[in-house]
């Protein structure tokens, strides 16, 4: 499967771009704030349905436009298929897959398989659990399809009951019955999450690990703890235990939207302890790792989006990525760079790649 | 190239003062978008004087004299909607729905002879609707009084209709009444009334215990 042709309109700082696209690596030169990582972001959004960078559909139309559209024609074995999403102001986003309208967008995450690796990543190590949830979410969401369903589910759910937990506190009123069918439909969803997550997260810290031995040449344990209140009891009995608790606190104190995924390196958190090149290597070792899974689980090489990794990457690290591709372990590649030379001299020495090369400048994407 | 927006930037700019009040009015129609609120004023605008009045006075009329049965909360033209004045019906049987669209839907499969009994919505917190917000009060009295011998829960299978269904269920635990909800061949987060008819009429038919 791969990505033929892209096309958008008044989309971040595009008027209009069209550009045909290489099976393998395609590479965007241009200077800082030209648009490069935003041809990537497209991209993102045919896979997604939403932006990598910002979630607000409305902030990525071009400045004093009212709509945005963006358009993909993916080769998938023999099939064509046209991806096409439109978001307008004050409307409702389409997302259109050869011509028909998605009901849920959930069930398009996972069509098209892709990981993106940007010198943002290092916030999955600085920020909150949330950013690594969403991490381990976007991961197991592309492979099932049910998990993403019942994630939302759950988010929705707990959106009620939180807000039931503030009308008692306001109105000075309790309905038991009422708190436990939203319990009910907590349990009901929460469940399968946790099970998921804690499923996913054995067979892919494997993964995980070998991948890290590769890119960091030293030996140093490295460990993807997943931590849960479900964990150590049921979800019934941490309910029924903090109910209480969530009413004083007009919130959901416990479940699974409070689970933390710990990075560790030598049993020590990888924040505090990891060196910057420690760190560096169990990013790139992740992403990598969710390129594998991704690949044994859909059988499709993920699209792989590379955000100015010449910039961020050292030596050690960008030849071992480097010498991956020459060895075919990746499909379709998307690179984005601020020098056309260094990635010429980089792709020319591999001669059996199909390598195709643009130069981004004043809102024009153009071959070179 | 952060350019940022604000959420409530106004993207027309109307000429007159009438036209933005009616689209203001026309676009709290759910579904309905500035855009499309847009296009009915201007379809309104060319419509005959006289059609539009007809329309305008059919909306007043209709909340205006609109009435509900005493006993199921249907609409009706009498105290007691012709459902529940129907001797001909099983009156110890109700099917609860939420609302009138899904009284139409399951009339249409004429697979059903019993009464119903409309709650009005679903319970969401969120959109500030609880329990004492619908008429599930005055089911529980109704299934006390009248000797209800089985209720039939004929509700969207989404989050809301899934924990209306949770309390309604938790309400009646102590009632003789068997409860049974309709055969899920509507997909999870399906709605009843875009089910096609033979798939309504089958899971009405192949109704199913509700298990708590
Ligand atoms: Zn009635």
């Amino acid at each position: 499967m791969h990505l033929q042709s892209l096309q958008f309109t008044q989309f971040k700082n595009y008027d209009s771009a069209k550009v045909i696209l290489s099976g393998g690596v395609n590479c965007f030169s241009g200077n800082n704030g030209a648009g490069k990582t935003n041809i990537l972001d497209a991209i993102y959004y045919l896979s997604f349905t939403k932006s990598f960078f910002n979630a607000v559909d409305q902030q990525n139309i071009l400045h004093g436009k009212d709509f945005f559209t963006i358009e993909g024609n993916f080769l998938n074995g023999e099939l064509q298929e046209k991806v096409r999403i439109a978001f307008e102001r004050g409307e409702k986003k389409s997302v259109k897959v050869n011509n028909n309208e998605l009901k849920k967008f959930s069930e398009h995450i996972g069509s098209y398989p892709l990981v993106i690796i940007t010198p943002n990543d290092i916030m999955l190590i600085l920020e909150g659990s949330e950013e690594r949830r969403k991490f381990l979410d976007g991961m197991i969401a592309q492979t099932d399809k049910i998990y993403l369903n019942d994630l939302l589910y759950y988010n929705r759910v707990l959106e009620q009951r939180n807000k039931q937990l503030k009308l008692f506190y306001e109105m000075s009123f309790f309905d038991i019955t009422l708190l436990e069918s939203l319990n009910e439909q907590l349990i009901r969803f929460g469940k399968p999450v946790f099970d998921k997550r804690k499923k996913f997260l054995e067979e892919f810290v494997k993964v995980f690990r070998k991948y890290y031995l590769d890119i960091s040449s030293s030996s140093e344990e490295v460990q993807l703890q997943y931590v849960s209140d479900l964990n150590e009891k049921t979800f019934e009995n941490l309910l029924d235990e903090f109910e209480n608790a969530d009413l004083a606190a007009q919130r959901t104190t416990k479940g699974v939207h409070k689970d933390e995924l710990e990075f560790l390196i030598g049993g020590f958190p990888l924040k505090k302890f990891g060196s910057q090149g420690q760190q560096k290597s169990f990013i790139i070792a992740l992403k990598l790792a969710q390129f594998e899974y991704l690949k044994q689980q859909t059988g499709i090489k993920p699209m792989l989006l590379l955000d100015d990794i010449f910039e961020k990457l050292d030596d050690q690290r960008l030849n071992i990525l480097l010498s991956m591709m020459a060895h075919d372990a990746f499909g379709q590649i998307f690179i984005t760079d601020t020098h056309p030379e260094r990635l010429k001299s980089v792709f020319n020495k591999m001669e059996k790649m199909d390598v195709k090369y643009f130069s981004v400048k004043d809102q024009t994407i153009s071959e070179i | 190239m952060a350019v940022v927006f604000s959420l409530h930037l106004p993207f027309m700019n109307y000429p007159s003062q009438l036209i933005e009040e009616a689209v203001n009015e026309l676009s709290k129609f759910p579904g309905i978008g500035k855009k499309s609120a847009m296009r009915m004023v201007l379809f309104l605008l060319k419509q005959s004087e006289n059609d539009v009045n007809k329309l305008g006075e059919s909306i007043i009329k209709l909340r205006n004299n609109i009435r509900y049965c005493k006993r199921c909360g249907n609409v009706s033209d009498h105290t007691v909607c012709n459902i529940c004045a129907n001797s001909k019906r099983d009156q110890h049987l109700i099917c609860v729905v939420e609302d009138l669209r899904d009284v139409m839907a399951i009339e249409n499969t004429n697979q059903f002879n019993g009464t119903y009994h409309i709650l009005g919505g679903l319970i969401s917190p969120v959109n500030g609707v609880g329990p004492d917000a619908l008429n599930i009060e005055s089911l529980i009295d109704r299934i006390k009084t009248e000797n209800t011998r089985e209720l039939i829960v004929a509700i969207s299978a989404t989050m809301e209709g899934d924990t209306t269904v949770f309390y309604l269920s938790k309400k009646l635990k102590d009632t003789a009444v068997k409860i049974s909800t309709i055969s899920r061949g509507i997909a999870i987060g399906g709605e009843l009334e875009y089910a096609d008819e033979i798939t309504l009429g089958r899971s009405i038919a192949l109704r199913v215990p509700y298990n708590l």
